[in-house]
């Protein structure tokens, strides 16, 4: 049987790449794209290649980066650019296969199996995806290849990201070698917590991990463990398939405040905000939602705080009224009263909205056709031409987050 | 299999929803544009359909056509009764009282109904 060829491809330095690509004035510098640090998005979302090489990092607070490097040039965001030029690698992609699946903004599988190789080879076809890619938006992109996408992640990853050529290739047969001696916290899917977690058991890198007993970390971290130990092996049953995209298991939002919320007055306004967010986009979806997910945390780094709980509604709705009073129980069942930074809600358990149609009274109907209404008026005229008066209120988010795209400007 | 094993990546996967929606657009987009090609067919299937659509003629039989034109693919079943070869229609009777006539042109398949 033929190997499977399926490529990680992973743009370097994205934000600050698509920065320089628009104002060549920039290529050379040390480039950071940040958000405002009056908003608490003065951290560094994405540096170029000549700030790194000055020590400046991704997450690293604004002021820091400019103590590092004092002529350092600060971009804000322009998240919408960066999704255009995401799609637009997408279809360079598309013109050597079908089967492209983006994993994030900055970071495409692709299943080249079956597929004609320009160049003849793998190896000489990612060169060529590599070159065209330059060549056509200014961006670098990296690219590793494996059996599987586990393979091609790691690929990239732990080694296509520090080569000349920008390619590495791991296989069944040097996966072992190569990957076994790294450190733990480098195989895919090996957080923070679960580092600290392994060492504690003596596991310091990946070869320590693949040499446990499959077992044994099934039965200690169930079956998360299970996939670490597969991880381990080089051992991945994913596939890249499109259409995967198409698959919503959930709708959320979750916002960093612009300070720390102490009062339970303006968190909940917050908290109402959001759930008529994410219930418009549910609704946008021609969807309903059974369960619903709340998530707090603490504003204080050193000592962190929090909860994230998630409860089934009495029926599937994308009705932030209906949904509201049950995220209020949550909140102030599990609020230790302690300041908080961050807050998201998400609704799951999605369903079409017209297989539950079911009778409903004359007050349902009257709420139904006002939520339709004004989503109309929203869809036409934009999200802050209809809002609750609420949110004139201190402390409301709403009309501060109009506009922008994941909490930074479109 | 629990979808952790078999599809660890769509698990972790992070998008904006902004982004997932240009991506539906996108996908839609290209899913337009292939309904819209134009099928390559080679000499031996014209041949088929050309003999298809005179069996057809000459027997009253019902016929699928797969149709291509601006507004994308559509089908229609019917008896082909007649073919005018010079303004390139052929005429059918779908059986709801009233002949339709299409352009030979814009069909791209064909399959006997039974």
């Amino acid at each position: 049987m033929n190997k499977k060829v399926i490529f990680l491809a992973d743009m370097e330095s994205f934000y600050a790449s698509v920065e320089t690509a628009r104002n060549p004035s920039l290529r050379g510098k040390p480039v950071a794209v940040c958000g405002d640090p009056a908003l608490r998005h003065g951290i560094i979302l994405a540096a170029s290649r000549e700030a790194k090489a000055l020590g400046v990092k991704t997450g690293q607070p604004a002021w820091e980066a400019r103590r590092m490097c004092p002529w350092i040039v600060f971009v804000h965001p322009h998240m919408q650019l960066y999704i255009d030029y995401s799609l637009r690698i997408t279809a360079i992609f598309e013109q050597f296969t079908d089967r492209v699946l983006p994993y994030s903004i900055d970071e495409q599988f692709l299943d080249l199996s079956g597929s004609f190789l320009p160049g003849g080879s793998p190896r000489a076809a990612a060169l060529l995806l590599i070159e065209k890619i330059w060549s056509e938006t200014g961006i670098r992109c990296r690219i590793g290849m494996g059996e599987n996408p586990l393979q091609a992640k790691m690929a990239c990853d732990c080694f296509a990201k520090k080569r000349a050529d920008l390619f590495f290739e791991l296989s069944s047969v040097n996966y072992a070698a190569l990957t076994w001696p790294l450190p733990i916290g480098s195989l895919f899917g090996v957080g923070h917590r679960m580092v600290r977690n392994f060492q504690r058991i003596g596991v310091r890198t990946v070869g320590h991990l693949a040499a446990l007993p499959r077992e044994m970390l099934r039965r200690r971290w169930g079956i998360c463990g299970e996939v670490l130990w597969l991880n381990a092996q080089g051992i991945d049953y994913s596939s890249v398939e499109p259409e995967q995209i198409q698959e919503q298991k959930g709708i959320g939002h979750t916002a960093t405040l612009p300070r720390d919320y102490r009062k339970q007055q303006e968190i909940e306004l917050v908290l109402l905000e959001m759930t008529e967010e994410v219930c418009q986009r549910t609704r946008r979806h021609q969807k309903v939602g059974a369960t619903i997910h709340l998530y707090c945390r603490g504003a204080d780094f050193d000592h962190p705080s929090g909860f994230s709980r998630q409860k089934k509604l009495p029926e599937a709705t994308a009705n932030a009224l209906a949904i509201y009073p049950t995220i209020l129980k949550i909140f102030r069942q599990h609020w230790d009263r302690k300041p908080l930074r961050a807050v998201g809600i998400s609704l799951s358990g999605l369903t079409d909205y017209r297989q539950l149609r079911l009778p409903f009274s004359a007050r349902d109907a009257r709420e139904e056709a006002l939520i339709r209404v004004a989503d109309q008026v929203r869809e036409r005229f934009g999200k802050t031409s209809l809002f609750r008066a609420s949110s004139l209120r201190p402390g409301a988010q709403m009309l501060q987050r109009a506009g922008k795209i994941g909490g930074h400007d479109a | 299999m629990s979808k952790k094993l078999t599809q660890q990546f769509a698990c972790s996967r992070m998008m904006l929803p902004e982004h997932c929606g240009s991506l539906r657009q996108h996908a839609k987009s290209l899913m337009r544009a292939e309904e819209q090609r134009w099928p390559l067919t080679d000499e031996q299937l014209q041949a088929e359909q050309q003999q298809l659509l005179e069996e057809a003629l000459g027997h009253k039989l019902r016929v699928e056509f797969t149709l291509l034109d601006e507004s994308g693919r559509s089908s229609l079943s019917g008896v082909p009764y007649r073919l005018d070869e010079t303004a390139g229609m052929i005429y059918i009777d779908t059986g709801s009282g009233k002949p339709v006539k299409i352009r030979a042109a814009s069909v791209i398949g064909m399959a006997s109904y039974s």
